[in-house]
C-alpha cells in the first residue's frame, strides 16, 4: 500500500518566505499519488499550525508527515509530540531545513535558494517515503546506583542518594574514603578546618543502610546499559578484620617495614601495616601487602604475634564481586601535577621545593604543634605550576590555585609571625563568593603579591637556600632573591583512575583530558552515555563547594531518571542483516559504545554474525561506515533512504 | 634435498596422521609457466605437489568458509594474508595449519610474454633458475630472477611471519631499494597526470572482477559492487563505474592488504591494480606505522583510536 | 625504602624519629650447599653470592648491605643446611631506614 503523506511549508513569518518561492516549493512537489496534500503555512509551530497537521492527519487518514521549516534540533520535538497526539509513530516525522540551511545562508540568491529548498523538501520527501514507523524502547528502571570515588563529590552523591531511599555501591580505589580533601588543611577562604568539615559527612557514609561502601576496591569493568549495569569490582585482600581491629597500633611498632606514607604524600613515614589516616573510614588498620616483607612465603608474620584480638589473618585474597545498577556516577576525582616535569623549579631535586599538597600536609602537623620542618621566614609560593602552560600541554586553568595559595600563605603567616611571604602569579583569579575579599584581607596581612612567572630556581648547596629569579611584569624590575623554601602551586590534573573509568564506560574526554560532559552549559553532569553522570572534579578542575553543588545535581539527574521506573531509549539504532554478514568484527572494534558483539547465529554452520545491543547502541552509525560489505545499517536514516534522498537531488 | 621433496613428505605425514583433512598446494597440469592450486586428501597423491617459481596464487583465499582441518601452502606474503583473516575471525587458528615456504619471488608470466613480444609459449621447462621457454618457432632461455612480479622485487617479508612447519632455511632479507618508487613519482606528478594514469589503466578494466577472486580478502559474502539495493555503484565498463569500483576495493584493503600482488597477476587486462593498494598500505605505513599481518591479535589500524592520535588533519 | 613508588622522591622528614630493628646475619659458609635459597627469598635482597669457594667448592653467599636487614629470620627458615640466621642488633643507636 502506498504511504499517504502530507507535506507543510512554513512561512517562518517571512523568515524563509522573504527568499524562498513558498508557491513555487509547493507546485514541485505536486505529482506523485502518494502527496496526499500540500499545505503551507505561516508559523506551522504554533498552536494552530500543530493542531492543522492533527486534523489532518485524522482526516485524510496521513501516515507521513514532511515538514519544510526550520532545524529539526529547533523544533523537532514540538512536531515528535503532535505525531504522538495523533496517534502516529514520531519517526515517520520528516523535517527539511529550509531556514537554517537555506533562506539565512541564501538570503542574496533567492532563485538559488528557492532551487535548494525544493531540493530539500523533495529528499525529506523521499526519506519519508521509506520511514518506518519505529516505537521508543521501553527498558524498566530500579534504584541501584554505583558511585565511582569517595572523595567528597562521591561522598556527598552517595549521601544524596542513600538519604533518598536509593541503593549506593560507593566503590573507592584508596582504603579509606575523603579523597583529596581529607589531605588539606584548612579550606578557603573561610578557613574551616578540612577533616573537620569533612569527617562528620565521612563517617555518615558507613551508617547509611542504603549505602554499600567498598573501600580498597577497583572497578573492573562494567557491561550493559541504562538499568541493567553489569559491574564487577574487585576487592583487594586487607588482611585485617575491621571488626576485630581495636586500633591499639601494637602491630605499627611490631612492624619491621617503613615506607613513605601516602597521606602526607611522603613527607611521613608509615610501616606495612598501617591506619590509612588518622580520620580513616572504615577506621581500620590494613597491611598493605605490596610493601610488606612477604606473605607467599610468609616471611615475617610480627604483627600477628602482638595482635590480641587476634584480628590479622593472612590467608585471605583479592576477591571479585558482581552486581548491576541503574545509574551510574562517575567521581574519580584529580591528580596534581607532578612539578618534577618543571626542571627549572627543581622539584625533586632541591629539599625545600615542595609542591602545595605536602605543604598542606607540613601545616596540618604544625597546627597540631608537631612541626616536621623549620621551613624558615622567606616563603615564596610559585603559581600556575603544570596549568596554563601551553609548554606541558594543559592550557586550561586549574581554578583553585590562586586561593589555596593565599590561603596557605595567610596560615603560614599567622603560624609564626615574623614572616615574609610572596606569591609569584601569572593572573589573580578571585572569582568565587568570599574569595576577593579573602585576597584582601591576605594583602592586608602582609602577604605581597608579585605578577610574574618565576624563571628559575637555584638552589645554595651549603645552605640549602633558595634563590628566585623573576621579573616582576608590574614594576618592569627584575627580582632575584633568596628564599628559605618555595612551594610551587600546583595544577589538577585527570587522573589514571578517571582514564580507566571513561575507557570502561566508552565516556568521551574535552581536550584537557577531564571526562565530556553532554552539553556544558544545559547538562552539565550528564554525558553522553544514558544513565551516566559526573560529579566533582573528574568533570574539570573545582573547588570543594562547586564539587559538592555537583554532586547534588548529578544524584538529582539520577534520582530524576529512576523515579519514573521506566527509561525510553531512542529507536534509532544499528541493524545487522545477516544474509551478508560475515562477521570480521571491524564494526565491533570500530563502536564506541561496545554495543555489538561477534555472535555464533547457526550452530550448525557455525556461522558468525554482528549482534547489536540495542539498548546499548546509539544509533552513532559509525559501524555502518566502517562495515565492507554494507551489513550494517542504521534503522531510521539507512543507506538505502539516503541514496533515494541522492537521487531525487 | 630439494623444498619440494620435503614438501611433498611433509604433506604426506600430515595427512597419514590424520592431522589435516586436506593439503592446499599447488600442481603442475601441464600448462607452461602456470601452476593449478589442488586439494590433496589422499596421502597417496601427495606427489602431485610442486614448488617452482611458478606458484603464484594466494592458496589463503581458500580457506575461507571452510569447516575441516587444512593445510595450506603459504609463501610470506600468503602467511601474513593468512595472519589478517585469523584476526577478521575468517579462520581459527586450530584449523589452519601453515606449510611455510620461504621465498626467493615468483614469475610473472605477463612479463615473459611480453618479452617474446607475445609470442606463444608452448613448452616451458625450469632448471637452476633458467626458464628454457619453446614457442612453435623460438626457444631462448630466460633467468627467473629478470622476470620476478613486481610486488616480490619489494618483498619484505619472504619468509613465513607464522607457520606451523618451515619447509627449508630462511632466506636473507631482500635488499629493497627504493620500495616505493613508482607511488612516489606518481606522487609527485600533478593532479592532472595523476588522474590522467589512473583514467587510462582503469579504464582497461572489464569489471571481470578477477582481482576480487584472487584477492584473499575479498572474501565478503555480498560485495559491495553486486549490490542494487541500495547500488552502491554502477555495474558497467564506464570509466566513471571502474574508477569508483577499484577505489572503493582499494580502500576496503587499507590497513590489510598484504600486498601479494594477487590482484595484479589475475588481471586479464594488465590494470595497474598495486598502484592503489600500495599507496594506500603507504599512507598506513607512515601514518600509523603499521603493516597488514605481520601479528596475531592486532587490529586494524583503521578500527580503533588512541587518546594521543593526531587530529591537524580536522581543519 | 626499597618498595617506595617513584612518586615519593623524598627522604621522608620523620626518618630520623622511626626506629627499625637492625639484624646481624651469620653464615656458616662451610655447611653451605650454595642452593640460593636465602639470596632468592630475602624480601630486602641482603645477600647475594660471594666468589669464594667453600669445601665442598659451593658459593657461599655474602652480605650485600647488612642496613638493609630487618631480622625477619626468613634466611634461617629457608636454609635446608641451617647454615645462615640473624640476630636483631639490641642497640640504642638510631637505624635509620
Amino acid at each position: 500500500m502506498a504511504p499517504r503523506i502530507g507535506v507543510y511549508v512554513c512561512h517562518c513569518g517571512g523568515n524563509i518566505s522573504e527568499v524562498v518561492d513558498i508557491q513555487k516549493v509547493m507546485e514541485s512537489l505536486e505529482g506523485p499519488v502518494d502527496v496526499v496534500q500540500i499545505k503551507d503555512h505561516e508559523h506551522i509551530c504554533s498552536e494552530v499550525g500543530q493542531k492543522l497537521i492533527l486534523n489532518d492527519i485524522k482526516e485524510n487518514k496521513l501516515d507521513r508527515v514532511v515538514i519544510a521549516a526550520c532545524s529539526p534540533q529547533f523544533q523537532g520535538i514540538t512536531f515528535m509530540k503532535t505525531m504522538e497526539h495523533a496517534g502516529l509513530s514520531p519517526y515517520v516525522l520528516e523535517m527539511a531545513n529550509i531556514r537554517e540551511q537555506c533562506s539565512w545562508p541564501h538570503y542574496d540568491y533567492p532563485q538559488e535558494a528557492t532551487k535548494k529548498a525544493i531540493d530539500l523538501t523533495k529528499m525529506s520527501l523521499a526519506k519519508a517515503r521509506l520511514d518506518i514507523p519505529l516505537e521508543k524502547k521501553v527498558i524498566p528502571i530500579g534504584k541501584r546506583v554505583l558511585i565511582i570515588g569517595g572523595g567528597i563529590a562521591g561522598i556527598q552523591a552517595a549521601l544524596d542518594l542513600g538519604d533518598a531511599g536509593f541503593q549506593v555501591y560507593l566503590v573507592e580505589k584508596d582504603p579509606s574514603i575523603g579523597g583529596k580533601m581529607a589531605q588539606l588543611s584548612k579550606t578557603f577562604p573561610t578557613e574551616d578546618c578540612a577533616a573537620c568539615i569533612l569527617s562528620p559527612k565521612m563517617a555518615d557514609v558507613p551508617n547509611n543502610p542504603n549505602i554499600k561502601l567498598m573501600t580498597s576496591t577497583e572497578v573492573k569493568d562494567i557491561s550493559g546499559y541504562i538499568g541493567n549495569y553489569q559491574v564487577t569490582v574487585t576487592r583487594k585482600a586487607l588482611y585485617v578484620d575491621p571488626d576485630k581491629c581495636t586500633c591499639c597500633d601494637k602491630c605499627v611498632e611490631a612492624c619491621p617495614v617503613t615506607v613513605p606514607n601516602e597521606y602526607d604524600e611522603g613527607l611521613t613515614t608509615r610501616k606495612a601495616i598501617y591506619l590509612p589516616s588518622p580520620i580513616a573510614v572504615p577506621h581500620s588498620y590494613i597491611l598493605d601487602d605490596k610493601t610488606c616483607l612477604g606473605l607467599f612465603p610468609l616471611a615475617c608474620s610480627k604483627c600477628k604475634e602482638v595482635c590480641e584480638p587476634n584480628a590479622i589473618d593472612y590467608d585471605v585474597y583479592p576477591t571479585e564481586e558482581k552486581f548491576t545498577v541503574d545509574t551510574i556516577i562517575v567521581a574519580t576525582g584529580f591528580d596534581i601535577y607532578d612539578a618534577r616535569q618543571k626542571r627549572v623549579y627543581g622539584l625533586g631535586k632541591y629539599e625545600n621545593v615542595f609542591n602545595a599538597l605536602e605543604m598542606e600536609r607540613m601545616l596540618a602537623y604544625a597546627g597540631e604543634g608537631k612541626p616536621l620542618k623549620d621551613i624558615g621566614n622567606r616563603i615564596a609560593f610559585i603559581q600556575c605550576v603544570g596549568s596554563r602552560d601551553e609548554q606541558v600541554e594543559h592550557e586550561y586553568c586549574s581554578r583553585v590555585c590562586c586561593m589555596y595559595a593565599t590561603k596557605l600563605a595567610c596560615l603560614l603567616n599567622r603560624e609564626r609571625p615574623g614572616k615574609e611571604i610572596y606569591i609569584f602569579y601569572t593572573d589573580l583569579r578571585a572569582y568565587g563568593k568570599g574569595f576577593e575579599e579573602y585576597y584582601k584581607r591576605a594583602q592586608s596581612e602582609g602577604i605581597k603579591y608579585i605578577r610574574g612567572r618565576v624563571a628559575e630556581i637555584l638552589e645554595d648547596p651549603k645552605t640549602k637556600k633558595l634563590t628566585l629569579r623573576a621579573e616582576d611584569t608590574l614594576s618592569r624590575k627584575i627580582i632575584e632573591s633568596e628564599f628559605n623554601t618555595v612551594v610551587l602551586s600546583v595544577g589538577l590534573i585527570p587522573n589514571e583512575g578517571t582514564r580507566h573509568v571513561a575507557g570502561l564506560l566508552g565516556l568521551s574526554r574535552s581536550q584537557d583530558g577531564f571526562l565530556k560532559e553532554a552539553h556544558l552549559k544545559f547538562r552539565p553532569v550528564d554525558t553522553l552515555i544514558e544513565g551516566v553522570f559526573l560529579a566533582g572534579t573528574v568533570q574539570g578542575p573545582k573547588d570543594i563547594p562547586d564539587s559538592v553543588a555537583q554532586a547534588g545535581a548529578a544524584s538529582s539527574r539520577a534520582i530524576s531518571l529512576m523515579n519514573k521506573g521506566v527509561y525510553e531509549a531512542e529507536p534509532i539504532t544499528a541493524q545487522i542483516d545477516e544474509s551478508i554478514c560475515i562477521g570480521c568484527g571491524m564494526c565491533a572494534d570500530v563502536c564506541a559504545y561496545k554495543a555489538i558483539e561477534i555472535t555464533v547465529v547457526d550452530a550448525h554452520t557455525g556461522k558468525k554474525t554482528a549482534v547489536v545491543n540495542e539498548f546499548l547502541c546509539k544509533g552513532c552509525g559509525t559501524c555502518a561506515a566502517t562495515c565492507r560489505s554494507g551489513a550494517a545499517d542504521v534503522i531510521g536514516v539507512s543507506d538505502h533512504q539516503i541514496s533515494k534522498m541522492i537521487e531525487v537531488m | 634435498m630439494d623444498l619440494q621433496t620435503k614438501l611433498r613428505q611433509e604433506a604426506r605425514k600430515l595427512l597419514e596422521e590424520k592431522l589435516v583433512d586436506v593439503v592446499i598446494g599447488y600442481e603442475d597440469e601441464g600448462a607452461p609457466l602456470r601452476t593449478t592450486p589442488c586439494f590433496i586428501t589422499d596421502p597417496q597423491d601427495v606427489d602431485r605437489l610442486v614448488w617452482n617459481p611458478f606458484c603464484d596464487h594466494n592458496l589463503a583465499r581458500y580457506l575461507t568458509a571452510r569447516k575441516d582441518k587444512a593445510a595450506v601452502v603459504a609463501k610470506g606474503c600468503d602467511t601474513r594474508a593468512i595472519v589478517v583473516l585469523i584476526n577478521e575471525n575468517q579462520i581459527e587458528r586450530k584449523n589452519v595449519n601453515i606449510l611455510g615456504m620461504p621465498c626467493g619471488g615468483i614469475v610473472d608470466r605477463k612479463k615473459i610474454y611480453n618479452h617474446l613480444k607475445n609470442g606463444d609459449v608452448r613448452e616451458a621447462v625450469l632448471k637452476d633458475k633458467v626458464i628454457t621457454v619453446k614457442g612453435l618457432e623460438f626457444t631462448a632461455d630466460l633467468m627467473v630472477d629478470d622476470f620476478l612480479a613486481d610486488c616480490c622485487l619489494s618483498c619484505r617479508h619472504r619468509n613465513p611471519v607464522l607457520c606451523d612447519v618451515q619447509i627449508g632455511e630462511n632466506l636473507p632479507p631482500l635488499d629493497v631499494k627504493d620500495e616505493y618508487k613508482k607511488i612516489k613519482q606518481l606522487e609527485e606528478s600533478t593532479s592532472e597526470e595523476r588522474w590522467e594514469y589512473f583514467r587510462k589503466t582503469l579504464s582497461k578494466c572489464i569489471r571481470c572482477y578477477a582481482c576480487r577472486e584472487a584477492c584473499p580478502l575479498c572474501y565478503c559474502q555480498q560485495c559491495f559492487t553486486d549490490q542494487n539495493f541500495p547500488a552502491w555503484v554502477g555495474k558497467t565498463t564506464d570509466i566513471s563505474d571502474t574508477i569508483v569500483f577499484h577505489i572503493m576495493r582499494a580502500f576496503h584493503t587499507t590497513g590489510r592488504c598484504v600486498d601479494c600482488g594477487a590482484c595484479e597477476r589475475s588481471c586479464p587486462n594488465n590494470v595497474d591494480i598495486r598502484m592503489l593498494t600500495k599507496k594506500i598500505a603507504k599512507d598506513v605505513k607512515e601514518l600509523f606505522g603499521d603493516e597488514a599481518g605481520l601479528q596475531l591479535e592486532e587490529k586494524a589500524p583503521l578500527s580503533f583510536y588512541n587518546e594521543d592520535d593526531p587530529q591537524d588533519f580536522i581543519k | 625504602m626499597k618498595n617506595a613508588a617513584s612518586k615519593y622522591w623524598r627522604i621522608p622528614l620523620d626518618a630520623d624519629r622511626v626506629k627499625t630493628p637492625k639484624g646481624k646475619i651469620h653464615i656458616l659458609k662451610e655447611r653451605c650447599k650454595g642452593c640460593g635459597f636465602c639470596i632468592e627469598y630475602c624480601p630486602r635482597d641482603v645477600l647475594e653470592f660471594s666468589d669464594e669457594f667453600n669445601e665442598k667448592a659451593y658459593h657461599p653467599p655474602r652480605v650485600k648491605d647488612e642496613k638493609l636487614c630487618l631480622c625477619c629470620h626468613l634466611c634461617e627458615l629457608v636454609c635446608p643446611e641451617y647454615a645462615i640466621w640473624s640476630t636483631e642488633e639490641k642497640d640504642e643507636e638510631l637505624h635509620h631506614p
